[in-house]
């Protein structure tokens, strides 16, 4: 596979992030960032709370525009940044499918096609027609996700998003995320700090650290999982629990 | 372009129907309260007043009725328009989408009780003949008027509330002020020429001015309109202008 054939969909070049803060400090977010993708990539990029995910996605996402530096994309973009962001509390689940899909970039027919599509996938049953604040957080997030889920795109951006969800939706959104994969011509970017997400859905990887982005290999993903169980295990004292269980 | 200007619409429409949908929703007089609040105001100033004046201008309860539904729209949609994009964040945050439809909804939803109103009143009018001929043209440059200078406001306030948060508190202390300088209580007859310029300013002066010349063919200032309506239109543009040149940068500040 040879990337030069492919057709680069998204561009950065000499992207650069400075947010003022208090005191009219300055925030470097992201420094000096170049990244091309080429289509039907699946990019996963990792980093640490604050390292600039977020603030990258934005930008490529068209939310906020980068302070100096030139980005180019083409076709849509759906982002499933802050799912649940954006629903009335007052309005029905099936009121605010409408708004939701809108503002994720999906038109009114679009929806009404796939209204089905989207109450079956949320599996929220005759919740559809209650006010929202009725539902509970998992419903909450189903029925978000289910909405940018549906909405056909070219470049889906995806971040943090399995933080809520009970453990059976989680698979199910997987699967569905494997589904749409297969399509060749969907180009993916996936941000989180738990990198078992990150290796399972993509296959290139970037690093971000303090705003300064590194591609990554495969194996350091995998090492790095590795040694972060290990940790985890260590850290919550889990191998002595493991023992004593089995002394009983 | 075009793709893009038909999903302006859609979602701009989709907000609004939103907007309508939740303003009354668990309230038991709902829509009725578009028509009771600037009743009760009527009636109460208008009580009020009637001991200011030694002849009171005629139909003065109704021309009243029909201020109070002009600046209660305007001043309503300003106090609701200013802090609209930081109320809604969450959704600037997580998506690209024209964020000029959040101030634009609200406009809208506001325009709609304005006009449900307003056709009652006419109705009204009607069916107690009190105006022989109404000036359908008048009115509908009125509202125009109303429609480009209300939005022009809206979208200069709103965006430049984002960064600088004085602006909603400087909005709210403006619009007491001005509903005493706008002629709502009194008409602009009785202020002496020789303080005329300062209405110059003001384009609520001739929008009031048409609503009611629209019904009860009370006089219209030509210099007044003239300059009134190059004020509101040029509020517009500029509003435009302000709103487009910041909006790529709401969500560094929200």
């Amino acid at each position: 596979m040879k990337p030069s054939k492919k057709e680069i969909i998204i561009s950065l070049k000499e992207i650069n992030k400075i947010y003022p803060i208090g005191g009219g400090n300055k925030f470097h977010a992201l420094k000096q960032t170049n990244l091309n993708i080429y289509k039907g990539d699946h990019i996963g990029i990792v980093g640490n709370n604050g390292a600039g995910k977020t603030t990258l996605l934005k930008i490529i996402t068209g939310i906020t525009k980068p302070t100096s530096g030139t980005i180019r994309t083409k076709g849509k973009i759906v982002s499933l940044i802050d799912l649940e962001a954006g629903f009335h509390p007052e309005l029905s689940g099936k009121e605010n499918i409408y708004i939701n899909g809108m503002l994720v970039g999906m038109n009114r027919n679009e929806i009404k096609k796939n209204e089905k599509l989207i109450f079956k996938f949320a599996n929220i049953g005759t919740f559809i027609n209650e006010p929202f604040y009725t539902y509970s957080s998992g419903m909450k997030f189903r029925l978000a996700f289910a909405i940018a889920i549906v909405s056909k795109c070219d470049i889906l951006i995806m971040d943090e998003i399995f933080a809520s969800g009970d453990r059976n939706f989680q698979l199910k959104s997987f699967k569905l995320i494997n589904k749409i994969l297969a399509d060749k011509n969907i180009t993916l970017i996936i941000c989180s700090h738990i990198y078992s997400y990150v290796a399972a859905l993509s296959t290139k990887y970037y690093r971000l650290t303090n705003g300064v982005i590194k591609k990554i290999t495969e194996h350091d993903i995998l090492s790095q999982i590795k040694s972060n169980d290990k940790k985890w295990e260590k850290i919550f004292n889990l191998k002595s629990k493991f023992s004593s269980k089995t002394n009983d | 372009m075009k793709s893009y200007i038909k999903h302006f619409w859609e979602l701009l429409w989709a907000m609004t129907e939103k907007e309508l949908k939740i303003r009354y929703k668990n309230t038991t007089l709902g829509f009725l309260w578009a028509i009771m609040y600037p009743t009760l105001q009527a009636f109460v100033i208008g009580f009020i007043f009637q001991f200011f004046y030694k002849n009171q201008p005629v139909h003065y309860g109704y021309s009243l009725f029909l201020n109070l539904l002009i600046w209660n729209f305007f001043s309503q949609t300003l106090n609701q328009t200013t802090p609209s994009i930081i109320y809604q964040r969450t959704i600037i945050k997580k998506a690209k989408f024209p964020i000029a439809t959040i101030p634009l909804s609200i406009i809208l939803c506001n325009a709609f009780h304005f006009l449900a109103g307003f056709f009652l009143f006419i109705l009204f009018i009607c069916s107690i003949n009190l105006s022989k001929d109404i000036s359908i043209f008048s009115l509908a440059f009125g509202f125009f008027l109303l429609l480009i200078f209300t939005t022009g406001l809206s979208l200069i306030t709103s965006s430049l509330n984002v960064k600088i948060r004085d602006i909603n508190f400087l909005t709210q202390a403006a619009l007491v002020i001005w509903f005493y300088a706008t002629p709502i209580l009194y008409p602009f007859s009785v202020i002496p020429h020789k303080f005329d310029y300062l209405w110059y300013i003001n384009p609520l002066t001739s929008i009031i001015d048409l609503f009611q010349y629209g019904f009860f063919h009370t006089s219209i200032y030509p210099m007044m309109l003239f300059l009134n309506s190059i004020i509101a239109i040029s509020t517009c543009f500029l509003g435009i202008w302000i709103f487009k040149k910041n909006k790529n940068n709401f969500d560094d500040f929200i």
